[in-house]
């Protein structure tokens, strides 16, 4: 396999110029308020945003969700999550299952940081926290403290640089899934969720 | 499905009669075009100043491809993945092989990639007992009709909902013939259900790459389904497929392109979902592949980087030229008979296939060059055309008709008495055809210009003879 990659480097060698350098960019400067912004962008992404004054009152929230929405009130949790150590109790009839969702199920997540120029969550795999799950369900929550939103996809890149590295995976998710395969109209929930709930703490 | 774009005047006839495809065609103003312009309309940064930014960017890249390359293998490697190297499609399609079955993978769920469909991935994987499962929606749909992408972006632009409801019941026996397949969202509904099984038995899924990352050994993919995801995450391993223009050096440079992609593509601020992924899963990661592969394939773009036609392989393929294209507009992407249509495909094709196979293609325009107004990294792609076009004459490929009577035309331009001569004895006679009519509507040899066109009378005298005549 040397060869190939011999050979390609060789005929880049061959087709190289004068290094340009890359200029610096010259983003506007922020002038919005940065969870008004993403609250504003990610209901324009089809998501419903929610807001709760503490984690603790993420159970309640989620089962008048459920209960609304006419679904099921299971959740799927992984059993890695620290969100398992949430009051669950204070919402009766919820259950709290730990196998992977399918895609009729409801899950729940933390979002790591929220981007509030498009309204996106951002997940770092880790051991805490499952990358698939954002793909699996029927109907994703997620919670986001207010203060983890930041303005741009620059900060998170400020973040990776400052926590030492990119995580295996690093998931941008902006509203729910959808596809416009098919006569170029958009439907929901093509292989993703078909509903994204995100819980805005504080 | 080989590239073979030599009967393209005869397919982009057809298609121009093809009253499915035209009727697809219709909705690309309102699905491409509008939404693209309301997209950069709507963004504080100036899309002429952004696109600045993002040509900066690749022209950079580009600079130092070979060194981006090393930087890229070397931080893949120091997360745990692996680089491969493939020359050409046949290569590539040996190096996917053998790490499929070095895995011991039967079932391979696939994103969508254009790369895998230029090296004709899927046919060498079932020929080697491997079954291939395209999970993109589009491409799923395709795969069904043993069908070639007509879209870079949306591979099944060209089919209504009745042709996929067709497909899908051929394809889906096992479920109830009776049920209800005409509507959009039972359609995507059945496709979810299906493909669920697909990406949840996999043994390993491919996907290809939008960018990667030099700094960070990063292979970043934009979808808006999250089949790619799926298709990452769930399987034991995880191979990507790109080609070698797609290394950029840092992390901030995927955020200028992901701006300039998304809005250009489909006039998205952002797509439902855009992924970094660097390596397989951390030992206590809580999932993710266990293996982590890159196939970077070369496939001719590393001997267009010495050439005039460098600057093609800054392209982000957002499909923003064809969405724009007077001709890609009337007759669709299948006539080109090649991997990528449109501008790109006219600017792309002759140099990963060669000219022999595709030199129409840069004929494919008019050079309005509305293409190049909203490519969103300033490809020249009207000069990278002109180019193919003279390299097509001087090669004498094809050894047509239309280079000698080129070529005639060219010897008498040089030699100006006989010019005249032949040019006033040209005017009489058509003036003689025309007669009281004042149109010529015929003429011996230019039957296809005749068919919706007429050409004036000439003047009874030249310009020439009456410029030497003033006072």
């Amino acid at each position: 396999m040397s060869s190939a990659r011999d050979f390609i480097l060789g005929n880049l060698a061959k087709g190289r110029s004068a290094v340009t350098p890359v200029p610096d960019y010259a983003l506007p400067g922020w002038t919005y308020d940065v969870p008004e912004h993403f609250i504003a962008k990610a209901k324009l992404s089809v998501a419903d945003v929610h807001t709760i004054a503490a984690p603790d009152d993420a159970p309640e929230a989620i089962l008048s969700i459920l209960a609304a929405q006419g679904l099921l009130p299971r959740l799927h949790l992984p059993k890695v999550s620290p969100l398992n150590a949430l009051p669950w109790h204070r919402a009766p009839g919820l259950s709290v299952v730990s196998e992977p969702p399918t895609g009729a199920d409801s899950a729940f997540s933390r979002a790591d940081y929220g981007i509030a120029e498009t309204g996106t969550l951002v997940f770092f795999s880790a051991p805490q926290s499952a990358s698939s799950w954002h793909y699996r369900p029927g109907r994703e929550f997620v919670l986001l403290p207010r203060d983890s939103i930041v303005p741009r996809l620059e900060d998170i890149i400020a973040h990776v640089r400052s926590r030492g590295g990119m995580p295996a995976t690093l998931n941008l998710v902006t509203g729910p899934s959808r596809t416009a395969d098919i006569e170029q109209t958009i439907e929901l929930g093509a292989h993703g969720p078909r509903a994204l709930d995100i819980l805005i703490v504080g | 499905m080989t590239t073979d774009a030599t009967a393209f005047p005869q397919e982009a006839r057809a298609a121009l009669t093809n009253a499915r495809l035209q009727g697809a065609l219709n909705h690309l103003k309102e699905g491409f075009q509008v939404k693209r312009a309301k997209a950069f309309d709507a963004y504080p940064i100036p899309f002429e100043s952004l696109r600045e930014q993002g040509r900066a960017i690749k022209e950079a890249a580009l600079s130092q491809l070979d060194e981006l390359l090393l930087q890229f293998e070397a931080k893949v490697t120091a997360n745990g993945g692996k680089v491969h190297w493939a020359r050409d499609a046949a290569e590539a399609r040996d190096v996917i092989t053998r790490i499929l079955k070095e895995s011991g993978a039967k079932t391979v769920t696939k994103g969508k990639s254009m790369v895998t469909e230029e090296i004709e991935l899927n046919p060498h994987l079932i020929a080697n007992g491997l079954t291939p499962v395209e999970t993109d929606l589009g491409e799923y749909i395709i795969q069904l009709r043993n069908e070639r992408p007509s879209h870079i972006v949306a591979p099944a632009f060209h089919l209504r909902r009745t042709d996929v409801e067709e497909s899908f019941r051929e394809a889906h026996q096992a479920l109830p013939s009776s049920r209800v397949l005409d509507n959009r969202p039972a359609l995507v509904s059945e496709a979810r259900g299906i493909l669920r099984r697909h990406f949840e038995a996999a043994d390993a899924g491919i996907t290809g790459a939008n960018f990667l990352v030099a700094e960070t050994g990063s292979a970043i993919i934009v979808t808006n389904e999250g089949n790619g995801d799926l298709t990452r995450l769930l399987p034991r391993t995880h191979i990507v497929v790109t080609g070698i223009e797609k290394v950029v050096p840092r992390l901030e440079d995927v955020s200028i392109l992901l701006r300039l992609l998304t809005r250009s593509a489909t006039g998205q601020e952002i797509t439902s979902y855009v992924s970094f992924m660097s390596g397989p899963k951390h030992a206590d990661d809580a999932d993710g592949p266990q293996n982590f592969h890159v196939v970077l394939v070369d496939n001719g773009r590393s001997a267009l980087l010495g050439s005039p036609v460098r600057e093609v392989l800054q392209c982000i393929r957002c499909g923003a030229c064809m969405n724009h294209c007077p001709v890609y507009g009337a007759i669709g992407g299948h006539a080109y008979g090649a991997t990528y249509p449109g501008p790109l495909g006219a600017a792309l094709d002759p140099g990963l296939d060669g000219l022999a196979k595709t030199y129409h293609l840069p004929f494919a325009s008019s050079f309005c060059g509305r293409c190049e107004t909203v490519c969103p990294v300033k490809i020249p792609l009207t000069k990278i055309m002109r180019f193919w076009r003279n390299e097509s004459f001087s090669r004498g490929i094809p050894a047509s008709s239309f280079n000698r009577g080129l070529k005639l035309w060219a010897w008498a331009a040089r030699r100006p008495a006989l010019y005249r001569t032949f040019a006033s004895l040209a005017a009489r006679v058509m003036r003689m055809i025309a007669g009281k009519s004042g149109r010529v509507r015929s003429l011996p040899f230019l039957t296809g210009w005749f068919i919706v066109r007429d050409l004036a009378k000439p003047a009874s005298e030249s310009f020439q003879s009456q410029w030497r005549r003033r006072p």
